[in-house]
């Protein structure tokens, strides 16, 4: 199920609100278990056999928590410490990994089987997030739930269950346990939810189109040097917008039931080097990343080699974590790469550049990265960089002309949306101070969320026309 | 954003609880009608829950498919799209149509069209025009191949520069096909090749500005070549009737083509529906699949309703035939697409009989065996320019 779907708008969420909210605010155990059962739901939708991971997640994770509390002896903590990620990495690196796998030793001429398995939908979030949970308990960071509906409420929890934001139990424990219901938490998190609903359906949807046309085209002569700028930067969009409007809307469902989760984007396309765009951009997974491998491999406390290794190891497993081709291989370590030229080449002089050089820069940088991220495959990939330096046959300009007067509207909406606009606000609030001005501002905001909520409805009732010109049966 | 405003909040979270309350009352409705009149198709069902659909999801699935056919003021929605991507937005393409001012074609998007594919699909459909004509003329008929544009190879120079009109792929089909049938010795007509040398206004009613087909005048052209075709290259002797011996008469109903209909009759349009009613009326008994049904080749609409392309004979109609009880005359079997349809509003009253094919609704029919039934004196397969290399139903 997702959340832009007639399905979970008309059907589970007023249901799953309704029913949560009926329960009166002092049963919050209640309420948790209603959030649990609407959680299995939301996840089971996609298949109920799926739900036999989830659980198996659950269970792994709750059972190494009770292994590695700190009352425990060290033997057995890092006894269950290993189990629980050789045991949750394996169902990831199975169910994901295996076809790829099957497939590099097959195209090496070692005959194996092609395997080919479903990929659960959100097992890489899930994944990571009941690995969060273990480490989190292991270091002291977090105590042991002895409850395993917590834990099971912590690791399924809907609104971040399949595209994240990667909640670190350590933030959301004493929530699970002990939270409040407001109206203003409610009303935050609908305008929230509302806002990220309309980004997605709105410009992130818009965007795909552009760029899925550009990228469709690979290959051919249609390919031309505008349609692959624009289907680059379409997609730079689309990516942004999309994985952006899911984070909104997580977190406002989160403030719904009463959760404050943290932050996964903050206007990365304003970054004026590749270190801080990662510092912007999914702030979730870097920072797992980070505390969760480069830290305990040394982090910045070893040698430069070591650094050197600990950098490229972690950029190469983020870039495996976001699919298994080895398009994103190369997608990670190119950040890698470039993070170690700016860390150890670079250094301190890349202040000296003047700032918008920086920035137009990184985004080129950016855009590239996208390319091997977007691309079907390595060979894909280099074609369309043909495309985009011009080295490529086509020369009928018409699809980018159609393509730039079709969408200008969208296109003037995604880049006007990329502004700071949270935080201009943030700056107009604290120098209007309390009083009218603060209220005129909140009101037009909270009108004009309900007013994209519904142009961006009236878009998601219209997605599913399918004229024909014959009859359909 | 933090709310300050206990009102405010309050206000808002009764709105979206209200817009939720409303959302799921109508969607756990039960839907009306199934069927969407301007997609021209059924709306999905309801699916029944099995097992293994459970298990893997695909019934929830088809849930999410039936809910999306069935959201809340979905129509409506529609109809806003439309009329905001028109009106507002001006887009040029709107619901896959190319709205200009003076008709509504339809977006064709960019393709490549391999050389070597399009050679042979032609060879595929020659070969298997082939099987039929040699089958006609065992039966003792004739047999004969019409290719006829469709209305953006009608109109392909209204198209901007920027959209791909298929121009060349159009001329490399027909160059393709017409090759093949030079091959095989199959005889045809190609339309596309008359209609270039009327005067230009001549030409412009040969399409509809709102539709995929002809109408009833293009029909008429493609009636006089077969009428010439069988007289003067066969010998034969249909009743041949002149434009005089028709009476034009528009249908008064808002006319809804294809392209139209695609944007729920919201862009204007005053074109009207024409029909080519015979002065002197030729009775005929008109059966299908040898089930009597009403005479008539025009399903007139009540006055409040659309008239579609489907006046012409009612629509696709997979076996029909209509006698006229001149025995004197010989007999003829179209068989195609829908471009059939206008034609047989006016062939029939050149013959004893009239059997009309078309084999993209139902595997009832198998058209050598028919043609060794039926022993038509002329066997004509109309095919229009965009489906004439398609080797299924039709072209099979």
């Amino acid at each position: 199920m997702v959340f832009t779907s007639i399905t979970f708008l008309a059907l589970f969420l007023p249901a799953f609100l309704a029913v949560y909210y009926l329960i009166p605010q002092k049963h919050l155990a209640w309420r948790n278990a209603v959030l649990l059962v609407f959680s299995f739901i939301f996840y089971g939708w996609g298949g109920v056999r799926y739900l036999g991971l989830l659980l198996f997640s659950v269970t792994v994770n709750y059972l190494s928590g009770l292994f590695v509390g700190p009352e425990r002896g060290l033997r057995i903590r890092k006894v269950g410490l290993t189990l629980s990620i050789v045991l949750n990495l394996a169902v990831l690196c199975v169910f994901k990994y295996t076809g790829f796998v099957s497939s590099v030793f097959r195209g090496a001429g070692i005959m194996v089987p092609q395997v080919s398995i479903a990929l659960p939908i959100g097992i890489s979030f899930y994944t990571f997030q009941g690995m969060s949970y273990v480490l989190d308990v292991y270091r002291g960071k977090a105590k042991v739930s002895r409850n395993p509906l917590t834990v099971a409420l912590y690791i399924s929890l809907f609104p971040q269950l399949v595209a994240g934001p990667i909640v670190r139990y350590a933030d959301v424990a004493n929530e699970l346990t002990a939270r409040e219901h407001t109206i203003g938490c409610f009303a935050s998190g609908t305008e929230r939810f509302m806002l990220g609903f309309a980004k997605k359906l709105l410009l992130a949807d818009a965007m795909g189109a552009i760029a899925d046309r550009a990228f469709l085209r690979t290959g051919t002569e249609l390919l031309t040097l505008p349609l692959s700028w624009i289907g680059i930067v379409a997609f730079a969009l689309q990516i942004y917008f999309d994985f952006s409007a899911y984070s909104d809307m997580a977190i406002g469902l989160g403030r719904m039931a009463g959760f404050h989760f943290s932050e996964n984007f903050r206007d990365p396309y304003l970054s004026a080097s590749v270190t801080e765009f990662w510092r912007r951009w999914h702030i979730s997974l870097s920072t797992w990343f980070r505390d969760y491998v480069y830290i305990p491999l040394g982090g910045n406390r070893c040698a430069k080699p070591r650094q050197a290794f600990n950098l490229l190891l972690v950029w190469t497993l983020t870039g495996l974590w976001h699919g298994a081709n080895w398009t994103f291989l190369a997608w990670g370590v190119y950040y890698g790469v470039l993070i170690l030229i700016e860390k150890f080449v670079i250094g301190d002089r890349i202040d000296k550049i003047p700032g918008w050089i920086r920035h137009f820069l990184t985004m080129l940088l950016v855009l590239f990265g996208w390319v091997l991220f977007r691309a079907d495959s390595i060979t894909d990939a280099c074609v369309y960089f043909r495309s985009m330096f011009g080295m490529n046959e086509g020369a009928k300009w018409g699809e980018a002309v159609y393509v730039l007067r079709e969408n200008v509207w969208e296109i003037f909406a995604s880049f006007l949306f990329l502004f700071p606009w949270k935080q201009k606000i943030m700056q107009w609030n604290e120098a209007l101070g309390e009083g009218k001005g603060r209220t005129a501002i909140q009101i037009l905001i909270t009108v004009f969320s309900v007013a994209a909520f519904i142009v961006a409805y009236g878009k998601l009732a219209s997605g599913s026309f399918s004229p024909f010109i014959y009859f359909q049966f | 954003m933090e709310f300050q405003n206990g009102k405010a909040a309050a206000a808002l979270v009764i709105l979206f609880a209200v817009m939720l309350a409303g959302l799921m009352f109508v969607s756990i409705q039960p839907a009306g009608s199934g069927c969407s009149f301007f997609e021209n198709r059924m709306l999905a069902e309801f699916p029944e829950p099995d097992l293994s659909g459970i298990l893997d999801g695909t019934v929830f699935d088809r849930i999410d498919r039936y809910l999306s056919d069935h959201a809340p003021l979905r129509e409506t929605c529609l109809e806003a799209k439309t009329l905001a991507e028109h009106r507002v937005l001006r887009k040029l393409v709107v619901n896959e149509v190319v709205v200009l001012d003076d008709c509504l074609l339809s977006y064709l998007g960019y393709g490549v069209f391999p050389y070597e594919e399009t050679e042979s699909k032609a060879e595929q459909i020659a070969r298997n025009l082939a099987a039929h004509r040699d089958t006609a003329e065992a039966a003792g008929g004739h047999f004969c191949f019409v290719a006829v544009p469709c209305q953006y190879a009608s109109l392909a120079d209204r198209y901007p520069w920027y959209l791909d009109n298929r121009a060349e792929n159009t001329e490399q089909v027909r160059q393709k096909l017409f090759e093949a049938l030079d091959r095989y010795g199959i005889e045809y007509i190609d339309m596309g090749e008359r209609i270039e040398k009327l005067p230009m206004e001549e030409q412009e009613l040969f399409v509809s500005e709102t539709d995929n087909h002809f109408l009833i005048r293009g029909a008429w052209y493609v009636y006089r070549a077969m009428m010439e075709k069988i007289r003067n290259e066969w010998g034969g002797t249909p009743d041949l009737l002149e434009l005089e011996d028709f009476d034009l008469v528009y249908l008064p109903n808002e006319f809804l083509g294809s392209y139209r209909r695609k944007l729920f009759a919201l862009v204007e349009d005053d074109e009207k529906l024409p029909l080519l009613i015979p002065k002197e009326e030729i009775p005929f008994a008109k059966t299908q699949y040898e089930t009597e049904v009403p005479s008539m080749v025009y399903a007139i609409p009540q006055p409040e309703d659309y008239a579609t392309y489907s006046v012409y004979m009612g629509g696709d109609i997979p076996q029909m035939t209509i006698k006229t009880d001149r025995p004197d005359l010989p007999d003829l079997l179209i068989y195609g697409d829908s471009f059939t349809n206008a034609v047989e509003c006016i062939a029939y009253t050149g013959f004893d009989r009239m059997d009309s094919l078309d084999l993209r609704y139902d595997g009832k029919v198998n058209l050598d065996e028919y043609i060794e039934q039926m022993k038509p004196d002329y066997v004509f397969c109309i095919r229009d320019y965009e489906s004439m290399l398609d080797v299924t139903s039709n072209g099979q």
